[in-house]
């Protein structure tokens, strides 16, 4: 069974951060790969684990991460964090953490793991269905066009509200 | 001797001469401003309140330091050592702990046969116990500066004869030592509590090592005749070729440190204890830290406190996450804002302690190292050039094999810039190219507005802390006196704060063209027992930007 920690600000909900980690996650085996997702309305950075950048609620792409927490005294300092920002915020909610199997189990969830390979909006489609796809989203494209100039359109269109299943997520690292 | 005068004269004729008056004191600044305080993770010392390291017993309080690749704050070390070798004065250390730490007793006992009558060996046995053991020990150490790497501990009795023959000694010479063998204290007492110096003094031991340093607690588990070092005991005396005779514990581990899993609560704890030390500090640094919540106690002790905080965000971090690291701790929100330092340093260097490989080392508390040199450089009249930045050309970073990982376009920079970030970052000038602090931004969310500056920040604290110090030099006078002694140093401080150039002539029609103004007086709701003072200052600024244009005419 996965297990879901949802962190928010103490003086909102009640319950303290780094009790609900310690309960939720005691016999946790570590180095442990957690997914993140941030339901705050801003950019938050934790870099004390390493690639832990996350959008706004707003941007469902970005805003959910696959990170490894390496051991149980950073993901407290972690949660110690989380508490803080989501004070500052006053957010009820601020982020949860899952067990990266649970997310691996949720078909079709973006999981913002830079690894994965992303499933294009044209993936599969044929050359009359990519012309209907960029019809329903109103996107004019030439009579003669080739399919593969259809297929580019129609993955460079910005896909609708809810539909998170596509690209790699920022590392939050520096182009070194 | 007989004296001309009587200190107090009845009614008979003579002569009293009262005690010295001393008008002559004029208020002087000490050197906080040099000094930083700082709360990180060590693997030496004392957990209970925070201490002042130096450069000169930094590795014997803080420790050799741990790579930071087995776990990040051990960053703050490396800051710390390097900025003590790079001008700080002093560091006030408060070291970070969790509830799951423990101090424990290193025991020392006599050593018992294992016959049926057990008797005394000649030997001792040392145990490391969380509470006192309930069978009789000869002493046990407590020792509160909590080395991580543990302790050494060797004590010895002088040879002392009673009829011509070898006699058991209440006194020994007790030493602790770290594990390498470098000597941390020595004391030399008795095992009776009723031991008595040669002046008279306590000479029992536990009284003799509190005289001495509240960092160790000595405890005797004997009373009587067995609290005696036994004249046949490996601890006593000379041996055969004439050597003093030394029982020696091996390496006691006697502090746990309980993991690193810091709560808020236990970052809230160490603010409280730097907020409430009698050791003085001028900044605040971050140590490298990566954790938003302990930041966030440090911006509420900078606010505290009125004492510059400088922090830095990861040099792994891109200008977007950056600006995101910073803009989540809404630092820009508070009423200091000015206090509030960010810098970026997308720079891999050596580590300046040579204990790590080549890497990220933030720059904060360098930054702040270059301050407190700085600021020992005072004029005639007390004031440290506090008007320059520790920005630009003239303060590069003093490191080697650096490389930037990171060369943000001209639209990162604004970036940066508006959400008030100091990138430190290659820049080339006149005489060649330097990694450099860029620019000197406070977290203050203004645009056009002095206190945007660090500079101001810099020179606006200190005026704080002078004017403060005096003010509670003039508490618990009369009031007409309190107020004409603060109208004096205040005309003192701001003449010479505008001869120093921290002060320039203002163009607020109110300040009818003077840099400074002030107003002291008795408190008009409360004129019998509060004052009233406000002053006004026009601090010269920082040129960040330079608009040049070239005309040709015919």
């Amino acid at each position: 069974m996965t297990r879901t920690v949802e962190l928010g600000a103490p003086s909102l909900t009640g319950k303290d951060a780094n009790d609900l980690v310690a309960e939720v996650f005691a016999d946790a085996a570590y180095p442990l790969k957690v997914v993140v997702q941030n339901h705050m309305p801003q950019d938050v950075v934790f870099p004390e684990v390493e690639g832990l950048f996350l959008r706004h609620v707003a941007n469902p792409k970005d805003s959910r991460k696959t990170v490894v927490i390496a051991d149980h005294d950073l993901f407290q300092r972690l949660a110690s964090s989380v508490e803080q920002i989501a004070e500052l915020s006053r957010c009820e909610l601020a982020l949860t953490i899952s067990e990266a199997a649970e997310a691996a189990a949720d078909a079709g969830a973006p999981t913002g793991d830079s690894t994965e390979t992303a499933k294009k909006p044209s993936d599969g489609l044929t050359y009359d269905q990519l012309k209907d796809a960029l019809k329903a989203k109103g996107i004019e494209f030439a009579a003669n066009a080739k399919k593969a100039d259809l297929a580019a359109l129609l993955d460079a269109a910005p896909a609708d509200a809810g539909d998170g299943t596509e690209g790699a997520a920022d590392t939050g690292a520096a182009n070194a | 001797m007989s004296t001309a005068f009587v200190r107090q004269l009845g009614s008979e004729s003579g002569v009293q001469l009262n005690p010295l008056r001393d008008n002559s004191e004029i208020p002087t600044t000490d050197n906080s401003d040099q000094v930083f305080g700082i709360m990180m993770r060590a693997t030496r010392g004392r957990i209970d309140k925070p201490f002042a390291v130096d450069r000169g017993n930094v590795f014997k309080k803080l420790g050799s330091g741990e790579q930071v690749r087995l776990s990040a704050l051990n960053e703050a070390w490396v800051h710390v050592v390097e900025a003590l070798n790079k001008g700080a004065y002093q560091a006030i250390v408060q070291r970070l702990s969790t509830s799951a730490a423990v101090i424990k007793y290193a025991v020392v006992a006599l050593e018992m046969s294992t016959g049926e009558t057990p008797a005394p060996t000649g030997n001792f046995t040392f145990t490391v116990s969380e509470t006192l053991p309930a069978t009789p020990y000869l002493f046990a150490v407590k020792h509160l500066e909590c080395f991580n790497d543990g302790i050494v501990l060797e004590f010895r009795a002088e040879e002392v004869t009673s009829g011509g023959l070898p006699a058991d000694n209440d006194k020994l010479t007790l030493r602790l030592r770290d594990k390498d063998g470098n000597l941390l204290y020595e004391f030399y007492g008795s095992l009776k509590s009723d031991a008595k110096d040669d002046y008279g003094n306590s000479a029992y031991l536990p009284d003799v090592a509190l005289a001495q340093t509240d960092a160790v607690e000595i405890t005797t588990g004997v009373t009587g005749a067995s609290a005696v070092i036994d004249s046949d005991s490996v601890a006593y005396g000379y041996d055969t070729n004439g050597q003093q005779k030394w029982a020696k514990s091996g390496t006691l581990v006697c502090f746990v440190e309980g993991g690193t899993a810091y709560t808020t609560q236990d970052y809230m704890a160490a603010r409280d204890k730097l907020q409430y030390t009698q050791f003085d500090y001028a900044y605040i640094s971050a140590g490298g830290t990566q954790a938003p919540a302990l930041l966030a106690q440090l911006a509420q002790l900078a606010f505290d406190t009125n004492r510059q905080l400088r922090f830095g965000i990861p040099g792994n971090l891109a200008p977007e996450a950056a600006v995101a690291f910073v803009n989540q701790l809404n630092m820009g929100a508070s009423q200091t804002a000015h206090l509030m330092h960010a810098f970026w340093a997308p720079l891999k260097s050596d580590d300046p302690t040579g204990i790590n490989p080549h890497g990220y080392f933030g720059t904060e508390t360098l930054n702040i190292a270059y301050g407190c040199g700085r600021n020992a450089q005072k004029n005639a009249k007390g004031f440290a050039p506090k008007n320059y930045p520790i920005a630009g050309r003239e303060w590069p970073l003093q490191r080697t094999r650096i490389v930037q990982t990171y060369s943000p376009t001209n639209q990162e920079l604004n970036l940066l810039a508006r959400a008030k970030i100091n990138p430190v970052i290659y820049e080339t000038y006149t005489g060649g190219g330097r990694y450099v602090f860029r620019d000197s931004l406070t977290c203050a969310l203004v645009e056009s507005s002095l206190k945007k500056l660090i500079a101001v920040a810099d020179m606006s604290t200190s005026i704080d802390e002078s004017v403060t110090r005096a003010a509670k030099d003039f508490l618990q006078l009369p009031m007409d006196v309190s107020v004409k002694k603060m109208r004096d140093f205040l005309t003192t401080l701001f003449e010479g704060a505008q001869a120093s150039g921290w002060l320039v002539p203002s163009n607020d029609p109110q300040m009818n063209g003077a840099a400074w103004a002030y107003d002291v007086r008795p408190n008009e709701q409360r004129p019998y027992d509060a004052m009233d003072v406000s002053y006004w200052l026009r601090y010269d600024g920082t040129n960040r930007q330079t608009f040049v244009t070239q005309t040709l005419t015919k």
